[in-house]
């Protein structure tokens, strides 16, 4: 069982929790492959972990949606890299908020994987603004919440947040707030 | 072989600039040869999500989908429903074929997840059109535009000029790079215009015409600089401008202080059909862009055979052979160019001898036929490399 996991960043507080998580999925027997922006390109290899950091040489961003926007390509040269010239078979696409998100629905459209969406935060948490990017990121994380056939919420504000501002059924989220969670939930869809 | 035409938002009936004829027309000469094309396009008011138009087909995606806090985001939106909402027409093609930076996501996204050759025809680049980078939406469009040419398995563009310009600009090696010119599209010389004269000029005075959009790019404030001047010495010439865009009102405003004003016709946009007859019914058509990758209002002057004034840049310099098939003036000088057009009209003789000469050169080197030919070459040129590289077996 081989699992793509996008995110956004590697450091920082997602990026821990990707860690771990990449960590117990391999224990599980996934083969795993993080995929995550960085300032140059890189594969390592430890076990059953491959670390893929990707740089665009797009780096004027308007603001995050553009950023977001133009990862798309990367990500899905990393992950098709991966596929053709690394032997992984990928059957699941785990992506992390929203910014990963738009390359997973991409990607699920083109390879018809399934695609689990971690959500620690959304953006009606982070900001009260309603700006035409506010809109724009909120359009967008529904998007990826449509598109997901899992949605995993990383704390009870989360999946209130995505249950009550963006009208997802509750049954379609998770409430994963812990990563030995978030990981069962996997597991548990690949046993089914 | 199946093509995928990646456009931007251009395909008839969604008609901004030339991009939207150029592929129409390329698309279907390609079509006739028997290649089997698709074209992923955005929707139109009234026009089919798809359709077959002259045995190509067309697919038109959703454009408005989320919401954009700018325009560089919606276009970057809109790839990503190119390829959501053509994902099931992706899987056998042979080669993607992009034109310009708007649909450069969607390109580059299916080259490396289909693994298939990239070719990308760049019509005109950010630095060109705005005569260098200046602020951080502008340099976004000009890495994505680097980024399509890296890319990209073969350039296409459509003049020398052109190719000076992209490996200038994006330090890219000549032989990467197919010069395949713009074709235009046959005017019918046969059909009546009788009464269509008069509803531009006086029958004493002669019409010199301008077609464009009204940017600075475009030299249109070079125009009426001229024409102001050429009145200055005689009455008996109407100049007629075709096109919209930002200078319109400052210019209509500079030739009424003039006293000129009843001397201009501005248009705004009009119908190709109406286009066509003002071709046919000109003395002169001039055109003295600053900026001009290519230039095809000159050769539809010219298939119309009719004289034609250009400024000596980019394309359009490699159109004209000056003092044979058109006259050449330096750009950004109306005097030269009020000079120019007077020049050809006090001439009938010389003003006839440009026009034929031009008509030629015209159906000799630019009919779509002659176009589909060239790019046929360069996808020929692309399948072979392509299978002998290590993507072919993927």
């Amino acid at each position: 069982m081989d699992a793509a996991l996008l995110t956004h960043e590697y450091d920082g507080d997602v990026g821990q929790c990707v860690k771990s998580e990449a960590g117990k999925l391999a224990q599980h027997g996934f083969r795993v492959a993080v995929i995550y922006p960085s300032e140059h390109e890189d594969i390592t290899v430890d076990g059953n972990i491959t670390v893929y950091s990707i740089s665009t040489t797009v780096k004027t961003h308007l603001n995050v949606v553009t950023k977001a926007l133009i990862l798309v390509p990367e990500f899905t040269r990393a992950f098709s890299s991966l596929l053709y010239d690394y032997g992984f078979s990928f059957n699941l696409i785990y992506s992390y908020e929203w910014i990963a998100g738009v390359a997973g629905v991409v990607l699920k459209t083109i390879f018809r994987r399934p695609l689990i969406a971690s959500i620690h935060s959304t953006e009606y948490m982070r900001s009260s603004e309603v700006g035409l990017l506010q809109l724009s990121i909120r359009g967008y994380e529904k998007q990826v919440f449509e598109e997901a056939n899992l949605i995993l919420a990383r704390s009870r504000n989360t999946f209130l947040s995505i249950v009550r501002d963006y009208g997802v059924e509750e049954l379609r989220v998770v409430k994963a707030f812990t990563i030995d969670r978030a990981v069962e939930a996997i597991v548990k869809v690949f046993k089914k | 072989m199946k093509i995928l035409q990646f456009l931007s938002w251009e395909y008839p009936p969604r008609i901004v600039g030339g991009l939207a004829r150029h592929v129409y027309w390329l698309s279907r000469e390609l079509a006739r040869r028997g290649v089997e094309v698709l074209v992923v396009t955005l929707d139109y008011p009234g026009a089919p999500r798809f359709e077959y138009v002259d045995g190509v087909k067309i697919i038109r995606v959703r454009s408005y989908v989320l919401p954009s806090p700018d325009f560089i985001s919606w276009v970057h939106q809109f790839n990503m429903w190119m390829i959501k909402d053509a994902s099931d027409e992706l899987h056998d093609i042979s080669i993607i074929h992009a034109h310009d930076w708007l649909s450069a996501l969607s390109a580059i996204t299916l080259k490396h997840t289909l693994r298939k050759p990239l070719v990308a025809t760049i019509h005109s680049t950010e630095y060109g059109r705005r005569g260098g980078i200046f602020n951080e939406f502008q340099k976004h469009i000009h890495e994505v535009e680097w980024r399509l040419t890296y890319e990209a398995w073969r350039i296409i563009v459509c003049s020398e000029y052109m190719r000076g310009e992209v490996m200038n600009i994006f330090n890219l090696p000549s032989d990467k790079i197919d010069v395949i010119p713009n074709g235009i599209n046959p005017i019918d010389l046969s059909k009546p215009i009788d009464n269509v004269r008069r509803r531009y000029a006086e029958d004493w005075e002669k019409i010199v015409l301008f077609v464009g959009r009204l940017v600075h790019a475009k030299g249109i404030h070079i125009f009426v600089e001229a024409g102001i001047n050429l009145l200055e010495r005689r009455g008996d010439v109407k100049f007629i401008v075709v096109g919209d865009g930002v200078l319109r009102e400052e210019l209509m405003r500079r030739v009424y202080e003039r006293g000129v004003s009843h001397k201009f016709f501005f248009t705004g946009f009009i119908s190709d059909n109406d286009l066509n007859d003002l071709y046919r019914i000109c003395d002169l058509a001039v055109f003295p862009s600053i900026y001009e990758p290519f230039g095809i209002v000159a050769l539809e002057a010219m298939s119309a055979a009719k004289p034609v004034i250009v400024s000596d840049v980019g394309g359009l310099s490699s159109l004209v052979i000056d003092g044979f098939n058109g006259v050449k003036v330096p750009p950004n000088n109306p005097y030269a160019l009020s000079r120019a057009i007077e020049r050809i009209i006090s001439n009938p003789t010389f003003a006839e001898y440009l026009g034929k000469n031009g008509f030629n050169h015209v159906y000799q080197n630019y009919t779509w036929d002659k176009i589909a030919d060239k790019t046929l070459k360069t996808y020929s040129q692309v399948l072979e490399v392509y299978k002998r590289s290590s993507w072919f077996k993927a």
